[in-house]
């Protein structure tokens, strides 16, 4: 018997997977209005199974959501890893990019490897709700 | 002791074309210096730009504005019409866009309209952002100085058959960002581009010969600058060297010349990209003679 409590728990972790398309979107969103679209092209091929899910009316499997966490986790790890890289050595980094790694560029990657864990744990739980 | 004679004399026979011309000039030379004075001071942290703010570098974000801030009320204060120039674009690598958003940067560009019915434009500027942990004293500072001396003697003229467009350039240092988004967009407007002046250092001269060297020039520019450079005794080289704002414009397909101290000849400030490159280190004398020479070029481009 699936209860209220249920419920509402699959609605959140649902709601956290759609969140956390959300800032890549509005990336290459932002992208493209500069006249560059890989960004673009590359958000639409890593997401294209969930596009495809919801144009199906089918459910979301573990696997799918699992393959989304990684990528979150990845995302996330690279960040920090470009941080710290570019801690170590700075020289050679245009000062357009430099001064964009700050404190907010450390909480989002955090943010972003946490998001992943998240779901990565949770995928089970992750049934289709929303937009059906 | 002969030698320093000699030295001396060539100097004065350098200067004497300027010196001559002195008397007719509308804006007095010691008032050009001081403005340069000024300006440099204000650029490299000698004196305060705003407030209390001294600028020890114009690299990160708050500092390019605050500089671009300064530079288009000065622009205002002589007479310019601004038409600043805002632009996002690409981090310049793949792994960086993907990780951080576009780069965000300020032209600081102003018209100066001819006094006649004209389309054709002559632009003309250099670069206002400096390395990190670096004054950018000789590099570009200078330019900027050149520039907007340039820009208030010809606000000054009576008659001009020709628009001016003054540019400062943000972001040169990350690989041309600011000109290259600057060329793209003069592209696509209707004006007719005469053609495109950008200087980048001028502020060291050793061997004390005021010379400068031409980069990258279009042909007619090549022949205009070495005419008046015969004229006025300045020696002239043209050089290939393409690490800077003239090369965003060539690549658009304008009628351009990069123009800059002695570099390839290696008479050129040694503390480029250095905590050394600072105002101490400026040749006023060769600053103003330069500031004249291109001045005399477009005041007459301008008749």
């Amino acid at each position: 018997m699936i209860t209220n409590r249920q419920i509402l728990t699959n609605k959140l972790y649902e709601t956290l997977l759609i969140v956390s398309f959300i800032p890549s979107i509005i990336r290459s969103i932002e992208y493209s209005f500069v006249g560059i679209f890989y960004p673009f092209l590359i958000i639409a091929i890593l997401t294209s199974p969930f596009l495809y899910v919801y144009l199906k009316r089918k459910n979301y499997s573990p696997k799918l959501v699992k393959y989304w966490s990684i990528l979150l986790i990845g995302y996330g790890l690279l960040r920090i890893v470009l941080y710290i890289l570019i801690i170590i050595k700075p020289s050679g980094v245009p000062s357009g990019a430099f001064y964009q790694f700050t404190f907010w560029y450390t909480t989002k990657s955090v943010c972003y490897t946490l998001f992943g864990v998240c779901l990565f744990t949770k995928r089970k739980l992750i049934v289709r709700s929303i937009f059906v | 002791m002969n030698y320093l004679l000699k030295k001396l004399s060539v100097v004065g026979l350098l200067l004497t074309p300027f010196l001559s011309n002195s008397q007719n000039q509308l804006v007095p030379e010691k008032d050009i210096t001081s403005m340069q004075m000024e300006i440099l001071q204000k650029l490299t942290g000698k004196t305060p730009i705003k407030d209390k703010t001294y600028l020890n570098q114009r690299a990160s974000p708050k500092e390019r504005d605050i500089t671009a801030n300064y530079l288009s009320d000065y622009l205002s204060s002589i007479d310019w019409q601004l038409e600043n120039h805002y632009y996002r674009t690409s981090n310049g690598n793949p792994l960086l866009d993907l990780c951080l958003p576009p780069v965000q940067g300020i032209n600081v560009a102003a018209v100066l309209p001819a006094t006649t019915d004209s389309n054709e434009y002559l632009l003309f500027g250099g670069h206002y952002d400096s390395e990190r942990n670096c004054p950018g004293a000789i590099d570009n500072a200078t330019g900027i100085a050149l520039s907007i001396a340039i820009a208030y003697k010809l606000a000054k003229l009576k008659k001009r058959n020709i628009n001016f467009i003054i540019v400062l350039f943000d972001q040169e240092e990350d690989g041309e960002v600011g000109s290259k988004a600057y060329a793209k967009m003069l592209k696509k407007t209707n004006r007719k581009i005469h053609s495109v002046h950008t200087i980048d250092m001028m502020g060291w001269d050793k061997d004390q010969n005021y010379g400068i060297e031409i980069e990258l020039p279009s042909k007619k520019l090549k022949k205009l600058y070495e005419r008046y450079a015969k004229k006025y005794h300045i020696p002239i080289y043209s050089t290939s060297v393409s690490s800077s704002d003239h090369k965003s414009f060539i690549d658009e397909g304008f009628n351009t010349v990069g123009i800059s101290e002695e570099y390839v000849k290696r008479d050129t400030t040694p503390f480029i990209h250095t905590p050394k490159d600072t105002y101490e280190t400026i040749n006023f004398e060769y600053l103003l003679s330069t500031t004249n020479f291109i001045f005399k070029i477009f005041k007459k481009l301008a008749q």
